[in-house]
């Protein structure tokens, strides 16, 4: 893991700019690529923390401590590092559009905020506790708008009681995160799988692989409006799969219809 | 086999034993309906429950992928979403679109291009594309939405507030040094102030023929003015009196008559 700049200055006082996130986003490059471990005061003088690095084990506990005791600043840093990861792993693949994962974050993120003293330092470091808040809010939006799909309350209800039970909590993130998406795309396999093969494969090319339709029609051997046809179908089979198994959104009855 | 299976081709046995034997002409015309409808049925490849059976022994066609990919999930015991593809939609796959189907395949092309969540199957087809390879979040749209938890101003907001502020306690600023160099009056004592409490001017000052220093009561003394209301008619009428004063005091400081 590379080392990260931790003593921040940061945000409510010196304010966020696109200038320091290109900034940012550099040095992070820079710091992973030549694995250069930069001191936390020299490069806190100059940028806020980098969302998506990770934390050394010690200094996390430390960061964990002050922010119970209060400190935003501390808690901002942490939120910081590991929310883009929640939101690319646990929030986004579950709850499918980016809106609403979007939500899902800012509600993770207050209503960590609102908790955090309640938080207990584990060896296995934040993370998982953070991923539990997250599927909790992911699965509470699942329950109650009922029109996502692959992923149902059931999936994500297990995925809590597994990580209560903390059977396999590990310290490394990364692990989480391939995991998490691993099980997101195992749910995309699992549905393309009940389709046509024809169908599964217009669905891939297109709206995975997000060819052009031109470059699949040629594929598939048809002409471009055939490939539209194709398409249309594939997706309106998908979408009445799912709402057989109760995991599709139901609100337009003339599109699973055709 | 059951027993009304069994029947059947003792039937269709003794029909071909009888067609052997006597020639066409036996044939009702029910039975020769019943013999084209099997033989369109046969050419148009449409299933028939004999035709597929004599089909499928005679020419046992490939095992469909999918179809064998269930078969296979089950057996294994892994979870299976659905149940079997049936083979009519796999040879659907490429049949015609009525014209209701092509625009609902037109109207689905214009969403994905234009990305337009409020289509249904594109809202299907982001969720497919966002389990399976999501994007990370913006940064910018990350500190958004941590802002507020953390409720930390932001500094753009900081600067509007400031900026906002200044700016309005500027206006008020004027404003009031405004309507001071225009209306003084208004900020002196009401006019009920008698006149004896009117400071006199400065000795140095005073030019013989100026205008003394005096009340606003006087002006006011008609009585074609209310007792409340009319403030615009009171301060032209201060306004009109003042700019007399002004002007007969500049010319008493000139030596003007």
């Amino acid at each position: 893991m590379t080392a990260v700049p931790l003593e921040s200055p940061f945000p409510g006082e010196l304010g966020f700019a696109p200038v320091g996130v290109a900034i940012r986003a550099l040095l992070t490059r820079l710091s992973m690529a030549v694995s250069v471990s930069v001191q936390p005061a020299t490069l806190a003088a100059i940028v806020r923390p980098v969302a998506g690095l990770r934390f050394e084990p010690g200094v996390e506990q430390e960061l964990c401590a002050r922010a119970k005791s209060g400190d935003r600043v501390a808690l901002g840093s942490i939120l910081r590092a590991y929310g883009p990861i929640l939101y690319r792993s646990v929030l986004l693949p579950r709850l499918g559009s980016d809106a609403v994962a979007q939500d899902a974050l800012a509600e993770t993120y207050a209503r960590v905020v609102e908790r955090f003293d309640q938080y207990e330092w584990q060896d296995c470091g934040v993370y998982p506790w953070l991923r539990v808040v997250a599927l909790r809010i992911a699965l509470d939006i699942l329950r109650s708008k009922k029109r996502e799909m692959l992923f149902e309350p059931d999936d994500l209800a297990r995925e809590i009681d597994k990580a209560d039970k903390g059977g396999k909590a590990t310290i490394d993130v990364e692990l989480y995160e391939a995991r998490d998406m691993e099980a997101a795309r195992a749910k995309v396999d699992a549905a393309l799988k009940t389709l046509n093969p024809r169908y599964e494969r217009a669905i891939r090319l297109r709206v995975l692989e997000e060819r052009p339709r031109e470059d699949v029609a040629r594929e598939l051997g048809v002409s471009v409006a055939t490939f539209d046809v194709v398409l249309h179908r594939a997706l309106s089979s998908l979408k009445k799969t799912l709402q057989k198994a109760g995991l599709a959104p139901v609100g337009d009855k003339s599109e699973s219809a055709s | 086999m059951s027993n009304k299976d069994e029947k059947s081709d003792l039937d269709l046995r003794g029909s071909g034993e009888a067609l052997g034997g006597s020639g066409e002409q036996e044939l009702s015309s029910g039975e020769r309906a019943e013999a084209s409808a099997l033989r369109d049925s046969l050419e148009t490849g449409s299933v028939d429950a004999m035709a597929s059976l004599l089909t499928a022994a005679l020419r046992p066609g490939e095992l469909d992928d999918a179809v064998h990919e269930q078969i296979l999930a089950a057996a294994l015991g892994l979870t299976v979403q659905s149940a079997v593809v049936p083979s009519s939609v796999a040879l659907a796959a490429e049949a015609p679109a009525d014209q209701k189907e092509q625009l609902a395949a037109d109207a689905l092309r214009a969403a994905l291009d234009a990305q337009r969540v409020d289509h249904p199957l594109v809202t299907l087809a982001h969720a497919l594309k966002n389990a399976d390879a999501p994007r990370p979040i913006d940064d910018i749209k990350n500190e958004a939405l941590l802002r507020p938890a953390l409720k930390l101003p932001s500094r753009r907001n900081s600067r509007r507030v400031a900026f906002g502020a200044t700016l309005g306690a500027l206006a008020l600023a004027a404003g009031f040094v405004g309507l001071y160099v225009s209306s003084p009056g208004l900020f002196s004592a009401p006019q009920a102030a008698p006149a004896a409490m009117v400071a006199p001017p400065p000795a140095d000052l005073f030019v013989p023929g100026m205008v003394e220093v005096r009340s606003t009561t006087e002006l006011f003394q008609a009585e074609d003015f209310p007792r409340t209301g009319g403030a615009t008619r009171r301060i032209d009428r201060i306004s009109t009196a003042r700019q007399a004063d002004l002007r007969q005091n500049r010319f008493a400081e000139w030596g003007l008559p």
